[in-house]
């Protein structure tokens, strides 16, 4: 399957604002949603619900899915999901390089790391 | 020759060229390099041969400030503290020496290659390999890490055996003919003449009660980076306010090396790229290397920062469990953080490894941190040293900064991820941290008197014939850069600038 951009956004925004802790759903299909990225998405839903409670700075979940949304739009019409993941690691290390970093536990994350993590908490909470 | 003050005469006198006060690293370099120059050396010791309790309670005093162990940091018998030092060599920085516009009181009056001619003879002395710590020389042993970003650079530390100054050049002392070591024999006074522009003899007593005077042409005060501040305080029968004080900096500016292990410790799926000299003692042509990672000059310019030395141990293997913690300890998100790294696959048995990190770490020249005299004395009546180390919060949130470049280095490298263990919020007063007992800046080096105690030829100022060694004269903390190497180098210095006739 190839994705288009315009699958991609509109996968991401078909997330409606539940209120409450849940801000946003991504997607119903979940292996459309830009969460396919994560090699475990139920690890990095324990480390997004971990940072919802604690991290430094505070974990914003709808500033987070913005800037997946901002990021997901530069990729080229007729990406892959398979080339998804490259794209964010691309993007993780521009975050290290640049020092846009989160901190959870002691533990420092890639802003774009921790917000997909975030959005994989989301997800898990509305399959759950 | 060895003379054992208390079989001297009470009252009696001594005369010598050189009169050199503490047998440690510095004073024995001094002395043996002296041997042959035509000058008659008297290397007077408080201690004897080995250790003994009433000698070794003359370093008790007083602390304030962060909690620190006046009597357990050194040792005063003849070697001083190299009988208990752990051997980590490595030269100060070239860019160490320089005037750091974001490091208040820095720039020294030497540079490295003042000392360079020095280093190899230094190594001799220490046991050490080659005096080559370039990150060609490393890549023999294997590969450096070679963090992206250029914030973070590889470097190593060779280790002495560690040679034990006083066991190892005890017959050299012994046998030279132009050196006479005076044990158990503790200066309690430098005189200075009454215009104090030189000194005329040092009081020495035992703890017998005998009381001898040496006198010299020229005086070299190497007791230590805390005893030189103490003895030049407590010298205070013609100069009250204490010998070469007139600028109040005597005692100012004591820094030490903060020591944490572990501080961090960090994930890796890519054990195979982390070469084992950074976790183990490695051969490296004939000497013992152990890597270690630190920040590099463009990056501490760039940012305003100090310097930080990061140590590693030896990996332990992570396996992943998928929502399991890992199984060798419940470290919070160690194995979801695995699968952020992007060759971990999930079900993978030999996921990856945890290497804990540990780190020595700059402070900067601070007036506050300094050494007085207490109100007690000891035996032999001296005033006790009172110290109050002082850190600030500029060199905590320094070393915060470092760790948190190290995390980002790491995370644009790609196979690791870093946790940081020491609390983001911690003060130096309450957190857990050792110290490395490297004892710094109470007679710091400056050209300008004002500035400093000593000049770049070691000589103090205003003081024809009185010189100072050891890391008390270090201007600045030189990162975490243990200092015993240089303090030899900077007396071999001495030597050939005392046999050139030039001190
Ligand atoms: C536990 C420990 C580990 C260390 N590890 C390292 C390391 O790994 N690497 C490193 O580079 N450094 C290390 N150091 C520091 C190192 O030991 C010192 O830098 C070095 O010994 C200093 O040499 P020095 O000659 O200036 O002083 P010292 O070696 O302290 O010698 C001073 C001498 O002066 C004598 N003395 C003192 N007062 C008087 C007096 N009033 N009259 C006569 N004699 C006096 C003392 O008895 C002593 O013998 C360590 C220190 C300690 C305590």
């Amino acid at each position: 399957m190839a994705w288009s951009r315009r699958d991609i956004l509109i996968g991401a925004g078909l997330s409606a604002a539940l209120g409450g802790a849940v801000l946003w759903r991504l997607t119903p299909d979940e292996g459309r949603g830009p969460t396919v990225a994560l090699v475990d998405r139920a690890a990095a839903a324990r480390i997004g619900e971990r940072l919802m409670a604690t991290a430094v700075p505070p974990a914003d979940g709808n500033a987070a899915k913005a800037r997946i949304d901002a990021l997901i739009a530069t990729l080229p019409e007729g990406t892959r999901p398979a080339e998804l993941r490259p794209a964010v690691a691309d993007w993780v290390t521009a975050d290290f390089e640049d020092g846009r970093m989160v901190q959870v536990d002691g533990w420092y994350l890639a802003r774009t790391e921790a917000d997909l993590a975030i959005l994989a908490a989301v997800e898990a909470r509305v399959a759950a | 020759m060895f003379v054992d003050a208390r079989q001297l005469d009470d009252g009696g006198t001594m005369a010598a060229d050189v009169a050199i006060i503490g047998a440690g690293a510095f004073g024995i370099t001094l002395a043996r390099a002296l041997r042959g120059s035509g000058r008659q050396v008297v290397l007077i010791e408080s201690g004897g041969l080995e250790f003994e309790d009433d000698t070794q309670a003359l370093y008790e005093g007083v602390t304030q400030g962060i909690d620190y162990n006046l009597d357990t940091a050194r040792l005063r018998y003849f070697g001083g503290s190299t009988n208990h030092w752990g051997g980590w060599c490595r030269p100060i920085e070239a860019h160490d020496f320089e005037q750091k516009d974001w490091v208040p009181h820095s720039g020294w009056p030497v540079r490295r290659e003042d000392l360079d001619p020095y280093y190899p003879r230094a190594h001799e002395l220490c046991e050490l390999g080659a005096f080559d710590y370039s990150p060609e020389n490393l890549t023999r042993i294997g590969a450096p890490l070679g963090l992206p970003g250029g914030r973070i650079a590889d470097g190593f530390f060779q280790y002495s055996p560690p040679t034990r100054f006083g066991e190892r050049y005890r017959d050299d002392i012994a046998d030279a003919q132009d050196i006479r070591c005076l044990l158990h024999a503790n200066v309690t006074e430098i005189v200075a003449a009454h215009d104090t522009g030189s000194i005329e003899r040092l009081d020495v007593a035992t703890l017998t009660g005998k009381h001898i005077t040496v006198t010299a042409k020229t005086y070299v005060l190497s007791a230590g980076g805390i005893e030189n501040a103490r003895l030049l305080l407590a010298s205070r029968s013609v100069a009250t306010a204490g010998l070469a004080n007139q600028n109040d900096l005597v005692g100012r500016y004591f820094m030490e090396h903060p020591i944490f292990g572990p501080i961090a410790s960090w994930i890796c799926d890519a054990p195979e790229l982390i070469a084992p000299f950074y976790g183990t003692y490695t051969a490296l042509d004939g000497a013992v290397a152990r890597g270690c990672l630190f920040m590099t000059p463009e990056h501490m310019a760039r940012e305003g920062r100090l310097n930080t030395i990061f140590t590693f141990t030896p990996s332990d293997e992570i396996r992943y469990l998928p929502g399991r913690p890992a199984e060798d300890g419940p470290i919070p998100l160690e194995t979801e953080m695995l699968t952020l790294l992007r060759d971990v696959e999930p079900g993978a048995e030999h996921a990856g490894v945890r290497v804990y990190m540990g780190c020595g770490t700059e402070q900067a020249p601070n007036p506050d941190s300094r050494i007085t005299l207490a109100d007690t004395v000891d035996a032999l009546g001296m005033p006790r040293t009172h110290l109050s180390w002082q850190l600030t919060e500029g060199d905590r949130e320094s070393l915060m900064a470092n760790i948190a470049t190290l995390a980002a280095a790491m995370g644009a490298w790609g196979h690791a991820r870093l946790r940081r263990i020491v609390p983001a919020d911690f003060t130096w007063n309450d957190v857990e941290m050792f110290w490395a007992h490297h004892h710094m800046g109470t007679t710091r080096m400056a050209s300008d008197p004002k500035q400093g105690v000593v000049d770049a030829n070691l000589k103090v100022h205003g003081i024809a014939n009185l010189y100072i060694g050891g890391s008390s004269v270090w201007t600045t903390g030189c990162g975490a850069t243990n200092p015993t190497l240089s303090i030899v180098a900077f007396a071999l210095r001495l030597a050939d600038r005392m046999r050139a006739g030039e001190a």
